[in-house]
């Protein structure tokens, strides 16, 4: 009996020991995705909390994101905002994975995701933004870096805000922690008074252009509104929803046209429904498996030109050829990763499927004077949707992939550390991809780190890419390849003291069949091509010194991109001109006047984009900002201003398709402007 | 079990992630506690220098999202409790001289206060326990030699 005892005394002990490893396993987990132990993991990623968050009085994600290094923000004709990182520029996708919680929203239709770009600041817990390439980890999109968006969560408090500034813009956020039930809700709306620029006419035969319409009304609307919820089955099971609602106008007009009367509007709404479960099998193997459904819908509306191309007499929006799609796209997906951890490893192996497809796509074009006429014009007379030969899109098409998966990061010590992984993924309409990485840390103290990363990753051409059938910009080519990238970065971190910090970061990538638009003057049309060799390389620098109530911080970013092919149109390599600012300078000071008191003060230049001789190069940009936030009562209250000087700043825009194999439109300096000063108040309230 | 020459950088830098700090420790601390004490209801004393002090409200919150009963307290008004979590930037000498009379678990909500105390954490690629054997011993306690097996070893 008493042996008996001792023995299960021993089991229960075992037990009880086991349990606690498993914990110390969780918390480093915990540890790893929360990024506090950064600096000791192979990966560089920049990431951002509530604090700053908060205290710099960003109202939305992209007024976060433009203070990381690398990092420019810019917007195109249409109004599709833009993150360049690193000097990419590449109209209407951004080449990166985009997550909110884990879980990837970044649509298989152009493999963009710009509608969550004006995501509210106030319900982000954290942003983890990686501009290191991660196929093997995170599949296709993570070309460029991943984004992952962390939303409060149910260690956060309740919390409600409202954001309101003289540009005509407003927004409300709600965050509700109910235990075993999160949600999150926004809207917001915003239509800044501002000018589209004046278009010419170029005619690309006699080599003249002529002013085709002057300054107008630009037409800016942007609202969004989303909900996210989450519901805790119990510890190990939990089911997420989150719909995402944008509404654009088309800013600074269509194929660089400005905006006519009338204008109409884009709609883009983006949902999934996401299954987790995550169980620890042994101390030392956890299991999670995410499985749901995504929806996607693209639906809008531009108003083109006149029927009859004549701008000046004609200015009766009747007679403007209208034209626009509605693209519906699902996606089922299921994922399983298991992460086998010891005192040594950290083994993730994943299996990946998933099925995408388009449905219900349809083209319109119409103008609303020919009535029931069809011709040329009004292919499709009162709306009609168009299907077939005149789709936008080709019909039938779907997507499988199969992905596995394998990583290792090899803690040989406290302070060396390795990861090497690779991936197959199999589309079903393209040849197997392989993915690998391989990288270290080297902490030669706690003062001086060093890091090496090389990693190959790949992005599949999107639905648009290969299928798109429309007359205008979007003309795809079923024959693409796709785009590969080999990047190897270096890290250094060196801290002067326990106060003063610098990094260095050096990187140098080959994007291999580079998938870009090329402009044919036979067609008239830009079409999807992998061009040939994109060389991504550059360097950041930053700094940052962090005392008792302040903190200081300045990054400088240089990249110096090329591109190793041509599309030349009249003598003019088109690719010459990027339209990327090369130098990007960021800086804040913080000062905490207590616990209650901060004030945030910013600014940010980045250097002039160039553009050809007969065009006077586009300015430099500068902003300078600030924000006061102090706690009246139990409100916390934000007032501050962006861009104080109001400088007058400019995005790059490129000139159009080339319409009757002759004729382009161009905005007036190959520009469009960005907002001037902005005051705001913010009334912030937690309970 | 690893000798750990303790250097650690100011939590200055590590003010911003305190809130991810104290849910790896909230976690943690309150297996270690039960562990320790073998029981499954204990009270958790979080040792403020004075009120109000926000963090220790942050962690009691999360204490009790891990179904631990937490209390703030002062060093004036140490109420008796299975264990402390010290969250004071500098801890008193009197206040840690009261703790170590109680002969229970001191933990360090930061890392660099480890000399404080008798356990906190060490981040680096892994979470591993920063054991402080010179505490232990003051406060005269024994303590499961499996957190000695997986910790690491602090010493001045």
């Amino acid at each position: 009996m008493k042996k008996f005892l001792v023995l299960m005394l021993f089991l229960l002990l075992n037990a009880a020991d086991d349990d606690f490893l498993k914990t110390l396993n969780e918390v480093s987990d915990i540890a790893t995705k929360t990024k506090v132990n950064i600096d000791k993991i192979p990966s560089n990623v920049d990431v951002i909390r509530r604090d700053f968050i908060l205290k710099s009085g960003a109202k939305t994600l992209l007024d976060v994101l433009k203070y990381l290094p690398g990092i420019e923000i810019s917007i195109s004709s249409s109004g599709k905002r833009e993150l360049i990182i690193r000097g990419n520029k590449s109209t209407y996708r951004d080449k990166i994975k985009f997550l909110i919680n884990g879980i990837d929203v970044t649509n298989n239709l152009y493999t963009n995701q710009f509608y969550y770009y004006n995501f509210p600041a106030a319900l982000i817990k954290r942003i983890e933004f990686t501009k290191t390439p991660d196929s093997v980890l995170y599949g296709g999109t993570a070309f460029l870096g991943v984004i992952n968006i962390i939303t409060l969560d149910e260690y956060s408090d309740n919390f409600a805000n409202f954001y309101v500034s003289n540009k005509d813009e407003y927004e409300g956020s709600l965050f509700l922690n109910m235990n075993k039930f999160l949600a999150d809700i926004h809207y917001s709306y915003s239509k800044p008074d501002i000018k589209a620029p004046k278009t010419y006419l170029v005619d690309l035969i006699n080599e003249t252009y002529s002013i085709y319409r002057n300054e107008t009304d630009a037409n800016p609307l942007e609202k969004n509104a989303g909900l996210g919820i989450k519901y805790k089955i119990n510890n190990e099971t939990s089911l997420s929803y989150r719909l995402q609602y944008y509404q654009k106008g088309n800013f600074f007009g269509i194929a660089k046209l400005t905006p006519l009367k009338d204008d109409k509007n884009v709609k883009l709404i983006h949902q999934y429904i996401n299954f987790n479960h995550t169980k620890y099998l042994t101390s030392e193997i956890k299991n999670e498996i995410n499985t749901g459904i995504k929806h996607y819908e693209w639906k809008g509306e531009f108003r083109n030109y006149p029927y009859d191309f004549n701008e000046t007499i004609d200015n009766n929006p009747a007679n403007d050829i209208i034209a626009g799609a509605d693209v519906k796209e699902i996606e089922y997906y299921f994922k399983n990763t298991l992460t086998y951890s010891t005192e040594k490893h950290n083994v993730t192996g994943l299996i990946e499927v998933k099925y995408a497809k388009p449905y219900d796509v349809y083209y319109l074009q119409y103008v609303e004077s020919m009535g029931n006429n069809q011709n040329a014009f009004n292919l499709g007379p009162n709306k009609k949707h168009l299907t077939g030969k005149y789709n936008a899109l080709k019909e039938g098409i779907s997507r499988k992939l199969l992905a596995l998966g394998l990583q290792d990061m090899y803690l040989i010590n406290d302070d060396f550390s390795l990861i090497y992984g690779a991936r197959v993924d199999k589309y079903n309409n393209f040849k197997p991809k392989y993915l690998y990485k391989l990288g270290g840390v080297y902490n030669f103290s706690e003062y001086t780190i060093f890091k090496l990363l090389y990693n190959r990753a790949y992005r599949i051409p999107s639905f648009i890419e290969l299928y798109a059938q429309s007359a205008s910009d979007f003309n795809g080519n079923k024959n693409l390849k796709p785009e590969t990238v080999d990047m190897v970065e270096s890290i250094l971190i060196k801290k002067l003291n326990e106060n003063n910090r610098f990094k260095i970061v050096y990187y140098y990538g080959k994007n291999r069949d580079y998938i870009g638009r090329e402009y044919s003057l036979t067609s008239g049309k830009k079409i999807y091509k992998n061009l040939g060799e994109y060389i991504i390389k550059g360097y950041e620098l930053s700094y940052e010194s962090v005392y008792e109530n302040n903190k200081f911080y300045i990054s400088y970013s240089h990249n110096n991109n090329r591109y190793n092919f041509k599309n030349i149109l009249k003598g003019v390599n088109m690719f010459d001109w990027p339209g990327v600012r090369e130098n990007l300078v960021k800086s804040y000071v913080m000062h905490n006047f207590s616990d209650n008191k901060t004030l945030f003060v910013s600014a940010l230049y980045g250097s002039k984009i160039d553009l050809p001789e007969y065009v006077n190069d586009i300015n430099s940009y500068f902003s300078l900002n600030a924000n006061y936030r102090f706690k009246y009562k139990n409100y916390y209250i934000n007032i501050g201003a962006d861009n104080i000087t109001n400088h007058k700043n400019y995005c790059f825009s490129d000139p159009s398709n080339i319409i009757f194999h002759r004729y382009l439109f161009a905005q007036d300096g190959g520009k469009i402007p960005k907002t001037g000063r902005k005051i705001y108040i913010n009334i912030e309230k937690s309970w | 079990m690893k000798k750990f020459l303790f250097f650690i950088l100011s939590i200055t830098f590590l003010l911003a992630l305190s809130e991810d700090l104290m849910v790896i420790e909230s976690k943690l601390y309150s297996k270690i506690i039960k562990l320790h004490t073998q029981k499954e209801n204990v009270k958790i004393g979080i040792v403020c220098d004075k009120l109000p002090c926000e963090n220790a409200k942050k962690l009691e919150k999360f204490l009790k999202l891990n179904q631990i009963s937490a209390f703030i307290v002062t060093k004036d008004n140490l109420k008796n409790a299975d264990a402390y979590i010290l969250t004071a930037k500098n801890p008193s000498k009197e206040c840690i001289d009261a703790l170590l009379k109680k002969q229970k678990l001191i933990f360090a909500l930061y890392p660099e206060n480890i000399k404080y105390a008798m356990i906190s954490i060490y981040v680096g690629p892994k979470i591993k326990l920063l054991i402080n054997p010179k505490i232990i011993k003051k406060a005269n306690i024994r303590i499961n030699p499996i957190f000695f097996k997986v910790g690491k070893i602090y010493e001045e």
